[in-house]
């Protein structure tokens, strides 16, 4: 819905023709609207209305929010963060990845099909691990430590590019000096890429579709602050003798979920039993990977920090009906991780963005 | 309720549960509203008849809202699922972050003495934030639990933790607790008030219970800390019991009110051990509660508390916030008989409910006298002339020396300004 928004400011606001009621979608559909329409010369074009000073050209062709140049992206978070007197780096560093999770634990089986089809990617033997999760970080920096300064990007060469195929590459694309027809084409009509809006591969924890080819890159978006990698450690995981089974095979009826439910409105006092133990695995069967307690706070989940001060209530000696009857967690505890109210918590050293309710600004505020 | 003249409804209330109401602590009027739908807002509360309530200012929050407080007329501060403090102005509307917690903030205060916001959150710390700093954020102090409520009278914090923790700081000595104990109520915290004066702290869990306890660690004043049922109710013989979700202490009378997810309020003197009043029932349960900065007023907090879960929610009613007129209840019990030159600090007059041991128990010991108050009946009488009757033959019997007896009669109807007679002229001869 904000995109739509979006979309609609920009043609009212920016992209509207002043001389007939026509309105644009983008800077370059005004000025060849305005060219063959009112045959004006290209360089008798009017500025662009309302725009910022230095922004009222048609040089940057912007569609919603695709096409804004990467260090007006970077300047611009630089400004809130110290605006909001938040730390450096706080809005600017990539933000805590958070794709849509189907709240469903994995399945073992297909756990097993996703790492067997990203070994198939990265062209390693099944039988040694590699780390899947270590690429993408070094080259981040291109494009959030992007120029402070408003430079108009030189032409042809689209700004947003470089960096972020860096920032997000799937495993096995090579970087991109290996493209084979080398950079985009210039003059491409919308940037190929969005920093922070990336086209996101599939999250993790999606199944796999039969006969996938790559599957879901695994190095790409990790559930907020990486806490869960889909994948267990590789060496506990490689399963010499356990044959694959294909990918997105639909698990074996009976296999219980080796994860508690999603969102544990469960008696919290009975603590989560892994239940891979006995699931029907053939062989020695890889161990499901425990769960530290953070990693089920960021689902949803409601753990005791310091389970030796765990409270029982006691019993009544008359018929009483307690309307509250958790000891551990408070009605606002439980409250909160209801998906209606539920919010992920921010990754220590990230805080919060700015408030969503704070009144809107002049474009002029934004400088 | 709402037909009732002393009370009056605020508008546009908001659209989901309320976590907190806190007052101005300068206007009367002024009272801050937090809540689940992620608002916080301000009215002026106005006067029947004469005035209109208006809703002043509203600001909205990236996820629910828990903690709210005023610092002065003007500032304020807001805290909840987000994790960050913020700090609100409320004559511009303008929002500012000062700072945020590892996980949602459940409580906050703030001490004009020494202009600090203390804020408690379930990340299992508290932290001061100072708003005109650089860096806002002073220091951070972890506790064993999480914090789910923290109060503050003076330079004393008292921080209620999940595990049925209690923690009293000095706020100037933050780095050990002064006290560490362990609620005398066997069930869940659920909230928590200091005493104006600054004495101790009444607290309440979700067993319908309060507990009235003092910050001196001697024994004589340990002795005096008591726990009394209430907010709960006996249907065919099975008690229901509801949490007790907010206390407030009425600013200059050292009274304080209850209010409970069976959507009743009641107002105790916590001296004299007696309820003072309970009002009618609401429609619903109470979430929260705040006297305003002069004492003539109460603001309720109607909203469902998440009890039953999501079950709960599907017929929760929307929120509604009363502003109830204070009249006498609100008074001090002793107030007459201070007047009739009864010192009240050293003695006053306390109602026995009944003659059961744990209601007897709530009686402060020593006892000076007991006034006992019954209507007279035929059979009564008749075994009180057989009883004179044998003593006159037989001699009183040996009693007590410091036992004084003294016998009175009042034929008339009962009714309270009888009763209230009978107490004076007890009083006269104690």
């Amino acid at each position: 819905m904000a995109k739509k928004k979006n979309k609609q400011h920009q043609k009212a606001k920016h992209f509207k023709c002043n001389m007939c009621p026509r309105r644009l979608n983008t800077a370059g559909g005004l000025a060849v609207h305005i060219q063959q329409v009112h045959k004006l010369e290209p360089e008798n074009l009017p500025r662009i209305e309302n725009a910022l000073p230095g922004r009222d050209g048609y040089e940057v062709e912007i569609f919603g929010m695709v096409g804004i140049p990467a260090p007006d992206v970077a300047d611009y978070k630089r400004r809130k963060e110290i605006e909001l007197g938040l730390s450096a780096g706080s809005i600017s560093q990539p933000p805590p990845k958070r794709p849509k999770i189907d709240n469903r634990p994995l399945t073992e089986e297909e756990l097993r099909a996703q790492l067997e089809a990203h070994k198939a990617l990265m062209g390693v033997s099944s039988s040694s691990g590699t780390e899947p999760s270590s690429q993408g970080e070094g080259s981040s920096a291109a494009v959030y430590g992007a120029p402070q300064a408003y430079a108009p990007p030189p032409p042809g060469i689209p700004v947003g590019a470089p960096a972020p195929i860096g920032m997000m590459p799937p495993p096995g694309i090579p970087p991109p000096g290996f493209f084979p027809g080398g950079p985009p084409p210039p003059g491409a009509f919308l940037p190929p890429f969005m920093p922070g809006f990336p086209p996101g591969p599939p999250p993790p924890g999606f199944p796999l579709p039969p006969g996938f080819p790559g599957g879901p890159p695994p190095g790409g978006p990790l559930p907020p602050g990486g806490l869960r990698s889909p994948f267990p450690p590789p060496p506990q995981f490689v399963p010499a003798s356990v044959p694959a089974p294909a990918p997105g095979q639909a698990p074996p009826p009976g296999v219980g979920s080796p994860f508690p439910p999603p969102l544990g409105l469960a008696p919290p006092r009975a603590p989560p039993t892994p239940t891979s133990q006995q699931t029907p695995t053939p062989g020695p069967g890889p161990q499901t990977p425990e769960l530290p307690q953070g990693q089920q706070k960021a689902e949803g989940q409601l753990v005791l920090p310091n389970p030796a001060l765990a409270q029982t209530n006691p019993s009544f000696k008359k018929a009483t009906v307690l309307k509250y009857d958790d000891a551990n967690f408070s009605p606002e505890e439980r409250r909160a991780i209801h998906p209606k109210y539920y919010i992920p918590k921010p990754v220590e050293g990230v805080a919060a963005d700015a408030s969503r309710g704070t009144k809107r600004k002049k474009a002029e505020d934004f400088l | 309720m709402s037909d009732d003249q002393s009370t009056l409804t605020l508008p546009s209330p908001p659209f989901d549960s309320i976590s907190a109401l806190r007052y101005s602590p300068t206007n009367p009027d002024h009272l801050l509203v937090s809540s689940w739908d992620t608002s916080v807002r301000l009215y002026e509360v106005g006067e029947k008849g004469v005035r209109e309530s208006e809703a002043k200012a509203k600001f909205d929050h990236r996820a629910p809202v828990l903690a709210c407080t005023f610092s002065d007329a003007t500032h304020a501060f807001s805290g909840g699922l987000d994790t960050s403090v913020r700090e609100l102005d409320l004559a511009t509307e303008n929002i500012r972050n000062l700072g945020a917690h590892n996980d949602s903030i459940s409580t906050m205060a703030y001490s004009c003495d020494s202009n600090v916001l203390i804020t408690g959150s379930w990340d299992r710390t508290l932290r001061f934030w100072d708003s005109r700093a650089t860096s806002p954020q002073q220091s951070s102090y972890e506790t064993p639990e999480r914090v789910y409520q923290l109060d503050l009278v003076n330079n004393t914090l008292v921080v209620a933790l999940a595990s049925r923790l209690f923690h009293i700081y000095d706020i100037r000595k933050m780095d050990t607790p002064a006290q560490q104990r362990e609620s005398s109520l066997k069930y869940m915290t659920r909230s928590l008030a200091c005493m104006p004066d600054g004495q101790g702290y009444a607290t309440a869990s979700v067993e319908g219970r309060i507990a009235v306890e003092y910050f001196d660690p001697s024994p004589a004043a340990q002795e005096k800390k008591y726990a009394f049922k209430c907010h709960r109710q006996t249907i065919d013989d099975v008690d229901h019991v509801w949490p007790v979700n907010a206390l407030a202490f009425h600013p200059t009378y050292n009274t304080f009110a209850s209010a409970g997810s069976d959507a009743t309020v009641s107002i105790w003197d916590h001296k004299v051990k007696k309820r003072l009043r309970q009002y009618p029932k609401f429609s619903n349960p109470i979430s929260s509660l705040a006297f305003n900065c002069d004492g003539t007023k109460l603001a309720v907090a109607i909203s469902y508390t998440w009890d039953e879960g999501e079950a709960g929610l599907k017929t929760a009613e929307r929120p509604t916030v009363l502003v109830k007129k204070l009249g006498d209840e609100i008074k001090v019990l002793n107030a007459w008989s201070s007047k009739a030159g009864l010192v009240t600090a050293r003695a006053g007059f306390e109602d026995v409910y009944g003659l059961d041991d744990e209601l007897l128990g709530l009686v402060t010991q020593p006892v000076k006298a007991v006034l006992l108050l019954f209507p007279i009946t035929e059979a009564l009488e008749t075994k009180r002339e057989a009883e004179d009757a044998r003593l006159r033959e037989e001699g009183q019997p040996l009693l007590d020396p410091t036992v004084l007896w003294i016998k009175q009669t009042v034929r008339v109807a009962f009714n309270v300004s009888n009763l209230t007679k009978l107490r004076r002229t007890g009083a006269m001869h104690v």
